[in-house]
């Protein structure tokens, strides 16, 4: 067989072994720096086939035999819309036909046979059978689900056996551990003959169930979930948050430590802006108005007009 | 000078930035956490000039202001060559916190947060100082919850006619149109804008408005919020850096944020209002009925805390969400040549 190389620099896995290869619709093997410079517009056509081809339809290939990878995926798709099951047939043999015709369509669609008309095939059942195809997709998702929770279960169950394992062993060791430390005690303390202390206690120590297999004990049922879905234990939102008080705006007093100043919009009918030029159109459009200038002067005036009465220097 | 270097106790590293270096550290005497800015010296032509100018800003303007959301600027020393800024230490900033993708922002969160930041602006601007530089990078937040406006080295008094500013402020996401279109006399209206950008950045959680030129944000801005003309905003032509963009329909904020309430909509339009003069001021904008009304916002100890943070031990702080701030001076934007 030869060797799987790129259509576009020839350059196979065994000059390059890092090589990556991908295919696209047409099964023409490139390698990952051609499809980059052949393919920098995002689409292009196949240097052997001229077939024109997107960028993001690249796939990586898995198999040796690039047309293998072609009915993989072509398979796949096709799948996605035929995936009825026996139970939408009536009997085997219509059954067995079916199967038979997504045979046909991917075996036309890989070897590129009556394409056109294949798609047409397609296209008409799509139509004729949308209700199913959406029903059966539906389901499959459940399914899917299901067994996702079916899963997590097990991993919970088998969690919680390991824990009660541990937890057993741990427990045994503290009893041979309190069992030896009361010998050394009775040893130390007690005047009756060694001999005998010793014997009961290895008699008390062999008492002690080794690691009995127990019939382990049923995990406590866990409900996991709400009956929406959402996870116990896994809430993103805070349940009860403390409210604080309203907002109220209080307006900011100013420390002028001087007589009172006027407000910006009075400045204008007191007589202040009588004798200060007007705002250019450009300062207008930039923002800048002559009434703050003027407001920030007037205040520069009256502030700190009381120091002396404060007592402050 | 030199005993008071002595004071502070460094504890850990916390970030670095062009012109800074910074350190979390205690106060020996009152045992409280501060954070330490080293000011670099620099090189010699830098040296020449003086202290460093984004330092002396910071220093000129914060060492007379007193307020909840101000980031306060409890001491400056020096030693040899260096100067040393101290200030609260904060935990973490607005930035870290909304890209914490853990976190779900309530409406109250959002409420919380834009009272903040308006009433530590309101009191800027009623001490007429113009912050020119906030993004939610700027906007610190500490462990109980409140928010202080911090980094005033691009700050500057403002309300003084016949004295330009540059209009090279601002961080470019959060630069309003007439800085774009190179005002030279602008007013408070820039670091409305700026708010309006964060609000809709803590509905997104992405930068609203992610210009990658300062002509590509005029259009981000024009394809959103519609081109402006004489009508809607009288002048704009004469503008020095004026470019004439095709007419670009407003995409109604509705469709841009979903999930928020009309009044907060309403907020949002006022502040990211292409004509600066018709953006409401501090004072104008936190008396709009979405501040007082329903939701109340979060109170400090509900509002969320980013997993770097919650994740360590109180006295053992990562200081991850630190880390970042302070190192932002190098980040495209930031000029200061004025």
């Amino acid at each position: 067989m030869e060797e799987l190389a790129c259509v576009r620099c020839m350059s196979s896995k065994f000059r390059n072994p890092n090589l990556v290869f991908s295919f696209n619709v047409c099964g023409h093997t490139m390698c990952a720096n051609c499809i980059e410079v052949a393919f920098m517009k995002g689409s292009g056509p196949c240097p052997k086939c001229l077939i024109p081809l997107r960028r993001n339809g690249f796939k990586l290939q898995q198999f040796e035999d690039a047309s293998v990878d072609v009915e993989v995926e072509t398979r796949k798709r096709i799948l996605q819309d035929y995936n009825k099951t026996e139970d939408d047939f009536e009997s085997l043999d219509e059954y067995n036909e079916y199967l038979v015709e997504i045979e046909d369509i991917i075996y036309n669609l890989v070897r590129n046979i009556n394409v056109t008309e294949t798609r047409e095939r397609i296209d008409q059942y799509k139509r004729e059978n949308k209700e199913i195809i959406m029903r059966n997709r539906m389901k499959l998702k459940r399914e899917e689900q299901a067994l996702d929770e079916l899963i997590e279960e097990e991993k919970m169950h088998s969690q919680y056996k390991r824990d009660e394992v541990l937890r057993d062993e741990a427990e045994q060791r503290n009893k041979k551990l309190r069992v030896d430390s009361e010998l050394i005690d009775s040893l130390a303390r007690s005047n009756s003959d060694a001999r005998d202390i010793v014997n009961t206690y290895t008699h008390k120590k062999e008492e002690i169930p080794v690691s009995k297999p127990k019939a382990l004990s049923k995990p406590p049922i866990n409900f996991t979930k709400f009956s929406t879905g959402v996870k116990f234990n896994q809430s993103s939102m805070p349940i009860s948050i403390k409210e604080g008080p309203l907002f109220k705006y209080e307006p900011i007093s100013h420390q002028l430590n001087g007589p009172a100043c006027p407000e910006i919009t009075q400045l204008e009918s007191l007589g202040y802006m009588k004798y200060i030029r007007r705002e250019s159109s450009q300062e207008l459009a930039g923002g800048f108005l002559i009434k703050t200038s003027c407001l920030h002067y007037v205040q520069e005036c009256v502030s700190a007009l009381y120091e002396r009465k404060t007592g402050k220097v | 000078m030199d005993s008071k270097s002595k004071k502070y106790e460094i504890i850990e590293f916390l970030g670095e930035g062009q012109f800074a270096t910074v350190y979390k550290a205690k106060d020996l005497v009152t045992n409280n956490i501060v954070a330490v800015k080293k000011i670099k010296v620099g090189t010699v032509e830098d040296a020449k000039d003086g202290v460093n100018r984004t330092a002396l800003r910071e220093i000129k303007l914060l060492i007379e202001l007193d307020h909840e959301n101000i980031i306060a600027l409890f001491d400056v020393f020096g030693h040899l060559s260096n100067i040393s800024l101290v200030y609260d230490f904060m935990d973490t900033d607005l930035e870290v916190i909304i890209k914490d993708s853990s976190i779900v922002f309530t409406q109250s969160h959002i409420k919380a947060y834009t009272i903040m930041t308006l009433k530590g602006l309101e009191y800027l601007h009623m001490n007429w100082i113009l912050h020119r530089d906030l993004k939610p990078n700027n906007l610190l937040v500490n462990k109980k919850g409140i928010l202080k406006i911090a980094d005033f080295g691009l700050a500057k008094r403002f309300g003084t006619p016949d004295r330009l500013h540059t209009h090279r402020v601002v961080t470019r996401f959060y630069r309003a149109p007439e800085l774009l279109f190179g005002a030279r006399a602008y007013g408070p209206a820039v670091d409305i804008w700026a708010v309006g950008c964060i609000v809709a950045e803590l509905l997104l959680r992405v930068p609203f408005l992610p210009g990658e030129s300062d002509l590509d944000q005029l259009t981000k801005i024009f394809t959103t919020l519609g081109s402006p003309n004489e009508e809607t905003w009288p002048g704009v032509a004469k503008l020095s850096d004026y470019v004439v963009f095709k007419k670009f329909p407003a995409i109604p904020l509705r469709e841009i944020f979903t999930a928020a309430p009309n009044e907060l909509l309403d907020v949002i339009g006022g502040m990211l209002n292409v004509n600066p003069l018709m953006r409401p001021t501090c004072s104008e904008a936190l008396q709009m009925p979405y501040f007082s009304n329903r939701p109340p916002p979060s109170l400090g100890s509900q509002l969320p805390i980013p997993s770097c943070i919650r994740e360590s031990n109180p006295e053992d702080q990562d200081a991850k969400g630190q880390k970042r701030k302070f190192t932002d001076y190098s980040e495209g934007g930031n000029y200061n040549f004025d």
